[in-house]
């Protein structure tokens, strides 16, 4: 999967602007603030239909706009789509080959996976960050698992307001059961996404760890749930959260929310056996964290059998020459988008074909080398 | 609007407030009825108030009726051992048009919803376990919505009606007839799939 063409009209700070990538790697340089990190987040949107730092999409016009539109040609399955997103009076709208499509529709079409530097957090802040990745990189090519969180969400939401109002109604407490064997069903079948996620992942990740820290370190991975304590205990999940369930009743309602579920779960990574979020250096993160996400790149491809379009912003500056070139050489399948204001790819050593550089200067792009 | 006269713009304004009726359907509307004849313009609003004063809930299955009992509840060619619990009354008239159901029905009037505060006390769902206590129910049919609300109210009564030695059973999911494969959404193919039956 690849992308084509790509246009911007009224975007950040783009105008009006056509841009045709290489097939392999393309570097995006430029100073600062001229617009690199706009032309990532014009891609993610496109084939996620959100933006990773704008939660307003009126944000994404150019200033003195109300509307932007953005159109990519893409190539999916060997087959040519038009690919539109646009925004009018605050409210987005894709459209697919010319026909208006819902978000959830055009799925599958364009894929991304996109690192940029807030992806330090998942390694180094609190579970909520790694459940952000989990949910998010299951939702990328498992359909089904973005309507079981929806629907974890809502029943868990339903549940804590009950919770609460057992307080001053306690004949409600009747009514708790229906939604414990909602919870417990639901629950279960995010768990067991995440646990089998958490499988592949884990083989991918530590592969690609090796290599960048050439073979000095391991990183591990594993599922950390309030349910289960070891996965021996999966065939027995079910009546294991109902006995949890059962059995902080009374916290559960003096608190009014709900203690057990996946909603709390976390995800352990090790390196060389220690925690990398309490013990690992700063380099050790960084590594961990690229581990992580560009694992996608080959999880992606065995569940969809096409390698997704990935998007580097603004990692190369912080990475030494050796794990420069293992990035590299991941991204020899994929087409490639790399934000940094120098030419990385220019060691003087050769291995310079497939390099492709589109400045960025104010938000007008010039493609100034294509080989 | 500050244009049309008073009496016009009130009566613009009543209608909008109408479920499905925006201003300029609202608008069209207005300027229809003022050009009705007297006649059809008494017979409009006899018509609204009367439905209003005789519209009352069927004493047996609570859906909307302008008798005590409804037609359905009256009919004894009915099938007097089955109830199809439903969360509205329009959910009847589209299980009617089917003419395949032919039991009794129960109108819940909402589904259970911690989040809107609508607990067991605020359906009538006390009213459905005195009518299956009172008469001789063989089965009752949970067509709730396929919501969690929906679901989680099926649950919550089928958990009460079960002990009373009545088989309880619930609609099942699945793939829209006519539908393709391909189109039907994810969710739905889940659950079709959770809920195959031996051929």
């Amino acid at each position: 999967m690849f992308i084509e063409e790509l246009k911007l009209i009224h975007y950040r700070n783009y105008e009006n602007e056509c841009i045709t990538p290489h097939r392999g790697i393309n570097i995006i340089m430029g100073e600062n603030a001229q617009g690199k990190t706009n032309l990532i987040e014009a891609m993610f949107f496109l084939s996620r239909g959100y933006s990773h730092r704008a939660s307003n999409v009126a944000e994404l016009a150019q200033w003195d706009h109300d509307d932007f539109f953005m159109n990519a040609r893409v190539v999916s399955e060997g087959v040519k789509h038009t690919l539109s997103a646009k925004s009018h009076q605050g409210k987005r709208q894709f459209l697919l080959d010319g026909k208006v499509k819902k978000r959830d529709k055009i799925n599958g079409i364009f894929n991304t996976i996109l690192f940029e530097p807030d992806d330090l957090k998942i390694v180094k802040e609190g579970p909520d960050k790694r459940r952000r990745f989990l949910n998010q990189e299951i939702s990328g090519f498992r359909p089904e698992y973005h309507y079981i969180l929806r629907d974890y969400e809502k029943i868990l939401n339903q549940r804590n307001s009950l919770l609460k109002s057992i307080h001053y109604e306690p004949s409600l407490i009747t009514t708790l059961d229906v939604w414990d064997d909602q919870l417990i069903q639901t629950g279960v079948r995010l768990m067991n996404h995440r646990i089998r996620y958490l499988h592949r992942l884990n083989r991918e990740a530590n592969n690609l760890h090796q290599i960048l820290s050439l073979g000095k370190e391991t990183l591990s991975l594993s599922y950390l749930n309030n349910i289960i304590d070891s996965l021996e205990e999966l065939s027995e999940i079910k009546n294991l959260y109902k006995k949890r369930l059962e059995s902080s009743r009374e916290e559960e309602i003096s608190r009014g929310s709900t203690i057990y579920g996946p909603h709390v779960d976390d995800m352990i990574i090790q390196i060389n056996g220690k925690d990398a979020r309490r013990y690992g250096s700063q380099g050790q993160q960084r590594s961990a964290a690229i581990s992580l996400k560009l694992s996608q790149i080959e999880i992606y491809y065995d569940n969809t059998g096409e390698y997704p379009v990935v998007l580097l912003d603004d990692i190369f500056s912080e990475l030494d020459e050796h794990r420069r070139k293992s990035i590299l050489s991941l991204l020899n399948k994929t087409q490639a988008f790399i934000t940094c204001t120098e030419d990385i790819l220019n060691d003087g050593k050769g291995e310079q074909e497939n390099r492709h550089i589109i400045e960025i200067v104010q938000g007008k792009a010039q493609v100034i080398i294509n080989k | 609007m500050g244009y049309y006269p008073k009496t016009l713009e009130r009566l613009v304004l009543e209608l909008g407030k109408l479920p499905g009726i925006g201003e300029k359907s609202a608008q069209r509307l207005a300027f229809h009825i003022i050009n009705l004849s007297d006649e059809e313009i008494s017979s409009l609003s006899e018509a609204l108030i009367s439905a209003k004063a005789k519209i009352v809930l069927c004493q047996k299955c609570f859906t909307i009726t302008d008798k005590e009992i409804c037609d359905i509840c009256e009919n004894p060619k009915r099938d007097q051992e089955t109830i199809c619990v439903v969360q509205n009354s329009r959910d009847i008239f589209a299980i009617e048009k089917t003419r395949e159901y032919n039991g009794l029905y129960h109108v819940l009037h909402g589904a259970i919803s911690p989040l809107d505060g609508i607990g067991p006390q605020d359906i009538k769902a006390r009213e459905l376990l005195l009518r299956i206590g009172e008469s001789d129910i063989k089965e009752v049919i949970m067509a709730t919505n396929a919501t969690v609300e929906g679901e989680a109210t099926a649950m919550y009564l089928g958990n009460l009606i079960s002990p009373l030695g009545v088989k309880v059973t619930r609609l099942a999911k699945g793939i829209p007839i006519g539908a393709d494969l391909e189109y039907t959404d994810e969710i739905t193919l889940i659950k079709a799939f959770e809920g195959r039956n031996e051929i």
